[in-house]
């Protein structure tokens, strides 16, 4: 791998400042929590780091590396922080070699207030404008071949707007497995008894629907099928999750919610994932201190983004792989 | 079985009763969903393209492809004709689905074949693959700047970019997968 160059080294740290200070000139608190920590939130698609905390004539403790800093952050919010936004370091283990993926990444992380998802679209696109603003940069980005115009506003596009596009299939009869398997079988997938509803849902997905995205422009790809369990609320009387994703040219750079406020279903969601844990990956106790703590004080209504840092940085310094932007620690992945 | 993380390009499966050769592999990790591999697999027999996207953890019918050395013949209309220099045996396998190694293999120059249930199905090309320049254009003029490359045709009508101190006669070594200018071999 090449040395790490100097001038993407002060891009980078350019970009990361004016991160901080579009978050800051908002009123947003900036943490920066623990990335090693005893319990996390489980989830079953997510393959963690554990290691051992040797403490002096003291017994050995699992400790594990936090997949993003979701979980402090959270009871950060359900103790009265108000909205908060943190740039920290986050481990993903068993994530496919590559260009877009290392196992060590930075992750831009922020939780709004009393916001749903809608307004953090809106957000998202004033990060972009404050961003291109002072970079003094016209609004657009390069990734390769694609030239990304970043003008706002984004599209925004629904998934079932987007499965109706490219598979011409109405996504909202696709809720039981029967329906999900049909369509992937006439898409000529393979469906086997193992596969979950949101397994189908993703091969469709990743087939048919992903590939062919705009990479002209940002998509907002919004509403997904709520039979994917994620800490998202759902938006009444829908069978969607309040959630979206943002692709630039293709790439999956960030993820958000409404956040799930309902102690209830927050402790579903952990039974099920860690049930999920169970079956093969790394295991690791759940932070059920996290689900006392918004049973007893609430969860108040929010929104959270995570966004890929270096991903981002790609568009941003132009290159086209993520050991190109990260200062070290893409050895691991090369 | 294989299982379908394990798979790299390369690797021969058996889908709809046909053997397909595994052109491109991708993971995704869409978020909140398992691990998937991102697969490009080719028809050993009709060249048809096939997208496919599985689990990781899911196991697909990989199929055992034995390869042997066979010399090239000549191609006809339909097909490329090899015979094997051990039992004088004659195969042919069908020009169509492999138009492109037309352009790497030479006449009377020994290959490797690739067999699945006795019969030849695919032509394996080396790697990189030693090709006379026949035409060699001039550069353009006055361009000295380092880095700057012309086309020339080789003798299996493939067109290369290459530097500009390539000449016609020249032997030089291609990339038969990427089609790219590796280096000159003139000894």
């Amino acid at each position: 791998m090449a040395r790490t160059n100097l001038q993407t080294l002060r891009e980078r740290a350019e970009l990361l400042q004016l991160i901080r200070m579009f978050f800051l000139d908002r009123g947003y608190l900036e943490v920066d929590t623990a990335l090693l920590c005893p319990t996390l939130i489980p989830e079953g698609s997510l393959e963690v780091f554990r290691t051992c905390y040797r403490s002096a004539g003291g017994t050995d403790r699992d400790a594990f590396l936090i997949p993003s800093p979701e979980l402090w952050m959270k009871r950060l919010v359900a103790e009265g922080s108000g909205s908060i936004f943190q740039i920290c370091k986050s481990f993903r283990n068993s994530e496919p070699a590559g260009p877009l993926h290392s196992p060590e990444f930075t992750m831009l992380e922020w939780y709004t207030l009393q916001a749903d998802y809608l307004q953090s679209m809106d957000t998202l696109e004033e990060l972009f404008a404050h961003l291109f603003e002072k970079l003094g940069r016209d609004p657009v980005l390069a990734f390769g071949d694609h030239r990304v115009d970043c003008s706002l506003p984004f599209l925004r596009l629904s998934m079932a707007e987007a499965f109706q596009e490219h598979l011409r299939v109405d996504l909202r009869q696709l809720t039981n497995f029967e329906a999900l398997g049909d369509a992937a079988r006439s898409s000529g997938l393979t469906v086997t008894p193992q596969d979950r509803r949101e397994d189908l849902f993703h091969k469709l997905f990743l087939t048919s629907v992903e590939p062919n995205l705009p990479h002209s422009r940002p998509v907002i790809l919004y509403d997904y099928p709520a039979l994917i369990p994620t800490l998202a609320r759902n938006k009444p009387g829908t069978p969607w999750a309040e959630r979206w994703e943002l692709y630039l040219a293709g790439v999956e750079v960030a993820n958000c919610y409404s956040e799930e406020t309902d102690p209830e279903r927050i402790e579903i969601f952990f039974t099920e994932q860690e049930k999920k844990k169970r079956q093969g990956l790394e295991f690791h106790p759940s932070d059920w201190e996290l689900v006392r703590i918004i049973r007893q004080q609430g969860l108040p209504k929010c929104s959270g983004v995570a966004l890929g840092l270096e991903r981002l940085l790609l568009f941003f310094l132009n290159q086209d792989s993520i050991g190109g932007v990260l200062p070290y620690g893409a050895e691991l992945s090369v | 079985m294989i299982r379908a993380g394990a798979i790299s390009k390369g690797t021969f499966l058996r889908m709809k009763n046909e053997p397909y050769v595994v052109v491109e592999r991708e993971f995704v990790n869409p978020g909140k969903g398992s691990a998937f591999v991102r697969l490009k697999l080719k028809s050993l027999i009709s060249g048809q393209v096939l997208k496919q996207v599985n689990k990781s953890q899911e196991m697909l019918e990989d199929i055992n492809v034995e390869t042997k050395e066979a010399q090239y013949l000549y191609a006809d209309g339909e097909h490329y004709h090899f015979m094997d220099l051990e039992t004088y045996e004659q195969f042919t396998v069908a020009i169509e689905g492999h138009e492109d190694k037309k352009f790497f293999i030479l006449e009377g120059v020994t290959v490797q074949l690739s067999f699945w249930d006795e019969k030849p199905i695919d032509i394996l090309l080396p790697y990189k693959v030693v090709l006379t320049v026949k035409e060699a254009g001039e550069g353009l003029k006055g361009d000295t700047v380092s880095g700057a490359t012309k086309q020339v045709t080789v003798e299996t009508g493939l067109v290369v970019k290459v530097p500009l101190f390539i000449k016609q006669g020249d032997k030089i070594l291609v990339n038969s997968e990427t089609r790219e200018y590796v280096e000159r071999v003139n000894k």
